[in-house]
């Protein structure tokens, strides 16, 4: 891939920033610079401070103390535009596009390069144009709403880049990407750099970070503890520099209690549907879930996932097949809680908890029809609060107050709430899906080993992920979904990584036909 | 009905709607960037009140509407300022602006009741078409407000969904944390096009006591500005769907005097409400229709403050 360079190479520097949230100090005043032709990483756990610090590089916030460098030029933001004028721009972890928009319209927004007249020809061209340019394929006709998550970045990073954004800042960029679409960033990343980009690449990944990053940068609560070059830096020492009281940041692999298949709760039988542009998603998906078992499920993002996990839990019609949970067939939101089925949807603040309400409330989303909560149309919010406050320390809260509002809860937090609430009670199933994506170490095992648990307690478990290292650390089946239809479908132990891999890109298994 | 009958009925029918055709496509581009002015009956008052006074002392009908559309947009910038800016809730402030235009104007405007308008707005003859048979009489000897008002429509058509600046316009409305992130100023547009639709409503107002009732009276508008608020949303946000609609509601409103000429015999009250109750009917079927077929789509971010996070 090649990368036009209009401006030469810029150094961001951030000296002494400092930027208060109230009572909390969330960056506390150091001096950083990234250099251009450098992959620089910055690391560090949920809440350490780096995506306020180069939100503050990138024109988004306002730094309450401190000075900001281009290309040793200072220079004050008021807002994005003026960061995109001096050459800085963000990819953040939540894309910031119109959905209802296509991709050609996406990245013509707030571009000078757009004639004052448009039309759909000329915007599709151009856009065409910008990811031959820079090597990032999207279908400009394509309605962004309608995308993989994988792609909504691309279109993502094209508009970064096509503004001639020089400084190129990453917010946790592959949390949500497959192997292969990593891989692909990372390449892209590193081939930036090497045209003379400054990329800055926030995450909390160690061994992604090792992959890609020239020079690894260090924060913890606000504060930078430490900068190096790439070659000084091994996981074991990152590891303890980005948590004080973790030693080790590995993923622990836990056998499966019951060694043969009990019998089936979740049953999905030839299950077909169609996208929202009228699509085949599924076209003929088969799966059964046993008691005591995780069954994985991978693929690229948009295969198909979605739209399962949707009729699954009821909230999207197929238009044949059925779905099978504990012997009822179920159709719809309420017969599948009635059949005893937890849902943790990917959009844990959007669809899986109420963000404007409380920790009480949002406890009580899914049971507060039931005698232990109501006395008929009236919520006893006594008993509600008890129950809360009772999963609150279950499943480890940050806080006891369960009046606090959901927002207020960092990712990690929020996804242990949305865990406990949908894995709590006479639950035979659950489908998890991408359930500790960007979550830090910490958080993220913990969700795991609750998952693991619910699994040992004889739960069915359907999780669907785009990480490829979660699926294997914790699934007892891994089944492959690729264009709507399941490619393989293994025991944990037979399971070979690149066999996966090749199944997920639409290759054939070896030895199978 | 005679021939000549119903080319003037659709001729006042065309001209009795320019006052809302004005304010809903004002109101149009104020909501394409994500905002709705709920005190657009307000900021009509105020139009008519300072076009009606103004028109009085220098008796010049253009004067009258220029000071109505710049009164009109320094009401309509009061609300942009305390809900895009203070980002306070959009209903309340718009609800309480236009009771403060609904007394202030009736207060101000007391000596002027019952006064007749000196600066009435003539017909424009558009030479050659206007002596066309029945079309002419029907649509080519109106005022030049109302050629324009029936023009701004596909104006406005072509700026949303054919320039550059439309694309951003839109993009505001839909999402504007996306917008803010391209680098587009979303506050001071937002606030340019709450002046904007303040520009075109007041005007609208000013239209109402030069050029239809040609009087003043306490709440002239008698609800046109409602109007004009629910036709842009049962239009489906569609410039020419506003047209349409206001044309439906002068329609109405002639269709009462047209009775009572014809002698039909129906109580005038029913005529008198008819526009407002037939004009919500027949939008909400269309809006009702289009939502069937799953092509309503009204801007995303309508009616939500915009915080930069």
């Amino acid at each position: 891939m090649t990368v036009m360079t209009d401006r030469a190479g810029l150094a961001l520097e951030l000296s002494g920033i400092v930027k208060k949230f109230g009572d909390l100090t969330a960056v506390s005043g150091f001096e950083i610079c990234f250099e251009p032709g450098q992959v620089h990483a910055l690391l560090g756990e949920n809440g350490a401070g780096k995506s306020t610090l180069m939100n503050v590089a990138a024109g988004f916030l306002t730094p309450d103390l401190g000075e900001i460098a281009i290309g040793g030029r200072a220079v004050h933001f008021g807002s994005p535009r003026d960061a995109i004028e001096a050459g800085v721009g963000m990819v953040h972890q939540h894309f910031r596009l119109v959905e209802q928009f296509t991709v050609a319209q996406n990245l013509a927004i707030g571009a000078k390069d757009v004639g004052t007249l448009t039309s759909t020809k000329a915007l599709n061209e151009r856009a065409a144009e910008i990811g031959a340019t820079y090597g990032l394929g999207v279908d400009p006709s394509k309605v962004v709403g309608s995308l993989s998550v994988g792609e909504k970045q691309r279109v993502e990073i094209l508009r970064t880049l096509s503004r001639g954004a020089q400084v190129l800042i990453l917010d946790e960029p592959t949390a949500v990407l497959t192997p292969d679409e990593s891989d692909q960033l990372c390449l892209n990343l590193r081939a930036m750099a090497s045209a003379g980009a400054t990329v800055v690449f926030i995450s909390h990944k160690l061994n992604e970070v090792l992959a890609v990053a020239d020079r690894v940068s260090v924060m913890r609560g606000g504060l930078l503890v430490a900068s190096r070059e790439r070659s000084e830096c091994d996981l074991d020492s990152l590891a303890r520099l980005m948590f004080e009281d973790v030693t080790q940041a590995d993923e622990r692999r836990s056998a499966r209690s019951a060694v043969s298949l009990g019998t089936e709760i979740m049953t999905i039988q030839d299950l077909r549907a169609r996208d929202e542009r009228g699509a085949m998603a599924l076209k003929g998906v088969t799966l059964e879930v046993h008691d005591h078992e995780i069954v994985g499920l991978v693929g690229v993002a948009g295969n198909g996932q979605q739209e399962l996990e949707q009729i699954v839990a009821g909230i999207r019609q197929a238009d044949s097949g059925t779905v099978v949970i504990n012997g009822d067939e179920v159709h719809g939101v309420q017969a599948a809680l009635r059949a005893g089925l937890g849902y943790i949807p990917e959009d844990r603040r959007g669809t899986g908890l109420v963000t404007a309400q409380s920790i009480w409330l949002n406890s009580i989303l899914r049971i507060y029809k039931q005698g232990s909560i109501s006395r008929g149309v009236l919520i006893q919010t006594k008993k509600a609060k008890k129950f809360a406050l009772e999963l609150a320390k279950k499943v480890n809260l940050s806080t006891a107050d369960v009046t606090t509002l959901v927002q207020h809860l960092s990712g990690g937090n929020a996804q242990k709430l949305l865990a406990g609430r949908e894995l709590e009670g006479d639950r035979k199933a659950v489908v998890a899906v991408n359930p500790t994506q960007g979550l830090d170490v910490k958080a993220a095992r913990a969700v795991r080993d609750r998952l693991i648990q619910a699994r040992d307690e004889g739960l069915a478990v359907l999780l669907i992920s785009a990480d490829l290292d979660e699926v294997f650390a914790i699934s007892d089946r891994i089944a492959v979904i690729y264009e709507g239809q399941i490619a393989g479908n293994f025991a944990v132990g037979d399971a070979d990584r690149d066999e996966i891999g090749r199944l997920m890109g639409g290759g054939s298994a070896n030895g199978l036909s | 009905m005679d021939y000549q009958f119903l080319a003037l009925t659709i001729a006042t029918a065309i001209g009795i709607s320019t006052a809302i055709l004005l304010a809903a496509t004002g109101e149009l581009l104020v909501e394409k960037v994500g905002v709705y002015n709920i005190a657009l009956e307000g900021v009509m008052l105020v139009g008519a009140l300072t076009g009606f006074i103004t028109g009085q002392t220098t008796g010049s009908w253009v004067l009258g509407l220029v000071a109505g559309g710049v009164a009109g947009c320094v009401f309509a910038l009061v609300f942009g300022f305390i809900t895009v800016l203070l980002r306070t809730d959009m209903i309340v402030v718009g609800v309480a602006l236009i009771l403060v235009a609904l007394g202030t104007t009736q207060t101000i405007g007391s000596s002027y009741v019952a006064v007749a308008a000196v600066a009435k707005i003539p017909n424009a003859d558009i030479p050659g078409l206007s002596s066309l048979p029945f079309i002419g009489t029907a649509l080519f000897q109106q005022t030049w407000v109302t050629y324009i008002a029936a023009v701004l429509p596909f104006l406005v058509a072509f700026l949303l969904f054919r320039t550059r600046h439309g694309l951003n316009m839109r993009a505001i409305g839909e999402n504007p944390n996306a917008a803010d992130t391209a680098g587009i100023a979303v506050v001071g547009w937002r606030l340019f096009y709450v002046g904007v639709g303040g520009v075109f409503a007041g005007v609208g107002g000013a239209y109402i006591t030069l050029g239809i009732v040609d009087s003043w009276a306490g709440n002239v508008t008698a609800g046109q500005g409602w109007i004009a608020f629910a036709i842009v949303f049962f239009a489906g946000w569609q410039p020419l769907w506003i047209l349409i609609g206001a044309y439906f509601f002068g329609a109405l409103s002639v269709l009462g005097d047209v009775g009572q000429v014809m002698g039909w015999g129906i109580p005038s009250e029913a005529f008198t409400v008819l526009p407002y109750v037939g004009t919500v009917a027949v939008m909400m079927l269309r809006a009702w229709s289009q939502k069937r077929r799953g092509a309503v789509s009204w801007p995303a971010a309508l009616g939500l403050p915009f915080y930069r996070s």
